[in-house]
């Protein structure tokens, strides 16, 4: 054994120096499992739980999977006016051949900068800042929350009971992050006694930012593009009337108006835009617009999801109102069929603010019929995305307006600066109660033996439930920290239960028996732990929710991989 | 030795944490009756406005006479933060003006701003959370142990901790957050450790006497206690964030509560009932009592 603690230390030194020099994972695998070689005598592999246990262990790692050498900064927006010609995602390592830091996005640049990403270098004419926002590359894959990163976090409450509402309203809310490329944000819904809210994140966000979220509101345009059949350079639009208009050049003559291409003309109280003058003429007419829909319908009779053949099928129906029902019957009746399609030949093309966000066919039993209740459908392979397509659709028809009207009733914005401090303060108070930890085990068993083991049975329990939080995608924020400390604590009494049974003197008792009532009081221990957590897990809000799946987590891997290996270490020691 | 001192006068000790509870039942009653919340709740459950800065120099008297209706709050650590507390309808702009004016800030501030009814709800919902808390903790010792008498003497013995925790808070002017309404829930899951540690040796181990059980089953639990306290204390002083703060001190409150409970109720009422168990079955053989 004592051969091999020079050796140890080697490896130690060589893993820590390795990980920010070179690819940090593969090195700390190695450097781990070296460890683990030369600290376990041969014998312990062919025990189940401490093989589950270093399983485990390296499992984290990889799943964890660190870089400490990470560098660069990842773009998360990019503006509108941005000429640097960066794309969300991208990662920036340095401008102008040096590297990158956070003043670099603050500061005015003048004509042609060499940017170092991770798409090669590229050349970009600058006038102003860069005009992305962007933060550090993470040194590993677990995801910081929003008390540790910044940002905004708001609970909204809805004007309504109803379970739909708040689907609608979350659906309505990401649809505008969607068309309007605002930052994105995690909803969730929450339900009280009747009342119903949405919990909104936007890391990295301000409260700018969510109050576009919140009070965007679009203008809604419903178009449909026809070209009139042409004989010997003269047309036909039908309205209520005929108009006849015949080709110039570039331009047409309507009703005695010339028009040229891309420009717009209004007959009969209908918008048109001349689109392109050749054999063909395009023009595309606006049917309707947000002030025509009267109401879109949500209640089971008209909204709703049906099997079919190879998938489902959702629909809705929306209400218009009798200008606009003119108005789509008249320019319906400028298609054609498309024969054997049941549709007509052009589609109805859906904008907002101008920009294009659907289109749809148009059955053919509607051409040049005044209706005033239409239906929408479409097909979608699963129910999730098809009820999605849906809801997204009728946001988008009601001008991306919220179906009720909500109240802020909570609202959080989380400096940056504070979280990452808190991080650190963290770091510093974990590691000065480890070191109280070490004192009083140290004072009470007086053997390295004894103490060495618990400290890396602790800090192997962190490392785990830290790998299992990011395989499952569970974001690190406060209250999750929280949990994790109260595992640890909970660990260290037991391993204190553990080795006090062990020790016990009588010769009677064999040490699995001794063992075996350590661990009834340790599954017990855990249990009531997790019993009491349960309750907040299920009925909680955010914060003491997430505190209380982290906690009965961390318990979970406690009891049942980590506790059992320090069992076995520790009939080990004190065989010896 | 000392240890023998306490054995001595075991029925005596008994008493302590018995009459501790009373007094702390007075308090709590008493804060119920004045406040109908068992403690003082911060804005988070009543609604409110709180803003934290990070600070390196304060001047607090400046502050407070700037902002007399708001609650200052000071946390330690190697990054200290000022935690201004004000109330709903308040101007948040007109607090960070006068911290900005009076100290020195580093970074923007992080600004919480809860709606009374959803800070009602909170309320409601941690209340139900403890209610049914403490029923799955008090269900899952009767599943452990099988044997309602020691069962009880346990849960009595968390009752005691948690209580006498809640009334130190109120002394202690404490008010009811999320965190400490997460740290009472871990005092409900952890209080019944040192218990079960006491009646596990007095129950399921064979061929020990009481007072030797009671004497191995207290030094566990005793260095139990004191990793923890040590670890929460470093907590307490140098997480620098007012979250991780509340829960340590309402599990140090906790802690130093659950050795009374545990080595002088539990204990005390386990070894007389253990004791009257012995002389009515003492033909079969039970636990020796002395």
């Amino acid at each position: 054994m004592n051969k091999r603690v020079p050796l140890l230390v080697l490896v130690i030194a060589a893993t820590v120096a390795g990980a920010v020099l070179l690819p940090s994972t593969p090195v700390i695998f190695i450097g781990a499992a070296l460890c683990f070689a030369l600290v376990f005598p041969r014998d312990m592999f062919k025990n189940v739980r401490i093989v589950i246990w270093l399983a485990f262990i390296l499992l984290s790692i990889l799943l964890i999977s660190f870089s400490f050498n990470a560098k660069g900064y990842s773009i998360t927006s990019v503006d509108k006016s941005s000429a640097a010609g960066l794309a969300a995602g991208e990662i920036l390592y340095g401008i102008n051949d040096v590297a990158v830091t956070d003043a670099d996005f603050a500061r005015n640049y003048s004509g042609t900068i060499k940017l170092e990403t991770n798409k090669g270098p590229k050349f970009a004419n600058v006038n102003g800042t860069l005009g992305v926002e962007a933060e550090k590359v993470s040194s590993s894959r677990l995801s910081f929350g929003l008390d540790i990163r910044g940002g905004v976090r708001a609970v909204l409450e809805a004007n309504s009971t109803d379970n739909a509402t708040l689907d609608q309203i979350i659906s309505t809310l990401q649809t505008r992050i969607n068309i309007y490329g605002l930052r994105e944000a995690v909803f969730r819904p929450v339900y009280h006694e009747g009342k119903g809210f949405v919990e909104i994140s936007i890391a990295g966000g301000n409260r700018e930012e969510l109050r576009a979220l919140l009070e965007r509101q679009g203008n809604f345009e419903a178009k449909i593009t026809v070209s009139p059949r042409m004989s010997s350079g003269t047309g036909t639009i039908r309205l209520a009337q005929f108009h006849n208009f015949s080709v110039a050049g570039k331009s047409i003559i309507v009703d005695g108006r010339t028009v040229n291409e891309k420009e717009s003309f209004t007959l009969e109280g209908v918008e048109f835009l001349l689109d392109t003058v050749s054999d063909k003429v395009n023009m595309t007419a606006t049917v309707f617009n947000s002030d025509d829909i009267k109401t879109v319908f949500f209640d089971p009779q008209r909204s709703r999801i049906e099997l079919e053949q190879g998938g489902y099928r959702w629909s809705f129906s929306i209400q218009l109102g009798q200008e606009g029902a003119q108005k789509f019957a008249w320019v319906t009746n400028n298609l054609e069929v498309v024969p054997g399609t049941g549709y007509l030949s052009a589609p109805i093309t859906l904008y907002l603010d101008g920009n294009l966000v659907d289109s749809l066919s148009i059955a053919s039993t509607l051409k040049g019929r005044v209706e005033t209740e239409i239906q929408i459908s479409g097909s979608s392979d699963t129910r999730e995305s098809a009820m999605k397509e849906r809801s997204q659709l009728q946001s988008i028809l009601r001008s991306g307006a919220l179906p009720t009207s909500v109240e802020i009733v909570q609202l959080d914005s989380i400096s940056p600066t504070l979280g990452s401090s808190f991080l650190m303060n963290a770091a510093v108070a974990g590691f000065i109660a480890l070191l109280g930890v070490i004192a009083v085990v140290g004072i009470r068993y007086r053997r390295p033996k004894i103490v060495l083991p618990m400290i890396i049975i602790s800090s192997s329990e962190i490392l785990i439930i830290l790998g299992v939080a990011s395989m499952i995608g569970w974001t690190i924020d406060l209250p999750a920290i929280a949990g994790i400390i109260a595992t640890i604590g909970s660990g260290i009494n037991s391993q204190i239960m553990i080795i006090d049974q062990a020790l016990r003197g009588e010769q009677a008792t064999t040490m699995k028996e001794k063992l075996k009532n350590a661990f009834f009081t340790i599954f017990g221990a855990g249990g009531t732990v997790i019993a009491a957590m349960i309750p907040l897990m299920v009925i909680g809000f955010g914060l003491l929710r997430g505190f209380a799946i982290t906690t009965i987590i961390g318990v979970l891997i406690g009891i049942l991989i980590v506790r059992p290996a320090f069992g076995e270490i520790v009939k080990k020691i004190i065989k010896d | 030795m000392l240890y023998e001192k306490f054995e001595k006068y075991w029925k005596i000790w008994l008493w302590i944490p018995i009459i501790l509870l009373i007094l702390s039942i007075g308090i709590v009653a008493n804060s119920i009756a004045t406040t109908g919340s068992f403690m003082k709740r911060d804005i988070e459950l009543t609604g409110g406005k709180s803003i934290t800065f990070e600070i390196s120099a304060v001047n607090m008297d400046a502050i407070k006479a700037e902002l007399p209706h708001a609650t200052l709050r000071l946390t330690s650590g190697i990054t200290r933060s000022l935690i201004v507390e004000t109330s709903f309808e308040s101007n948040e702009s007109e607090v960070i003006d006068a911290v900005y004016r009076h100290a020195t800030v580093s970074g923007s501030p992080t600004s919480r701003t809860v709606g009374p009814s959803i800070g009602n709800i909170f309320f409601q919902q941690a209340q139900i959370a403890m209610i049914l808390a403490f029923v799955l903790m008090a269900i899952t010792i009767f599943i452990l142990y099988r044997s309602v008498v020691p069962s009880l003497i346990m849960i009595l013995s968390a009752t005691t901790d948690i209580i006498i925790t809640i009334a130190v808070l109120n002394l202690l002017g404490i008010t009811l957050s999320l965190a400490v309404i997460a740290a009472l829930l871990m005092v409900i899951g952890y209080s019944v450790d040192t218990d079960m540690v006491l009646t596990s040796e007095l129950l399921k181990v064979r061929g020990t006497s009481v007072s030797a059980g009671i004497k191995r089953a207290m030094k566990t639990g005793l260095t139990m206690i004191s990793t923890i306290f040590v670890a929460l204390l470093a907590m307490y002083l140098f997480s620098g964030s007012l979250i991780i703060e509340q829960i340590a001190l309402v599990l140090i409150i906790a802690t130093i509560f659950d050795a009374p409970a545990t080595w002088m109720t539990n204990a005390g009422i386990l070894r007389w009932w253990l004791g009257r168990k012995a002389k009515s079955h003492s033909s079969e053989g039970g636990k020796k009592h002395e």
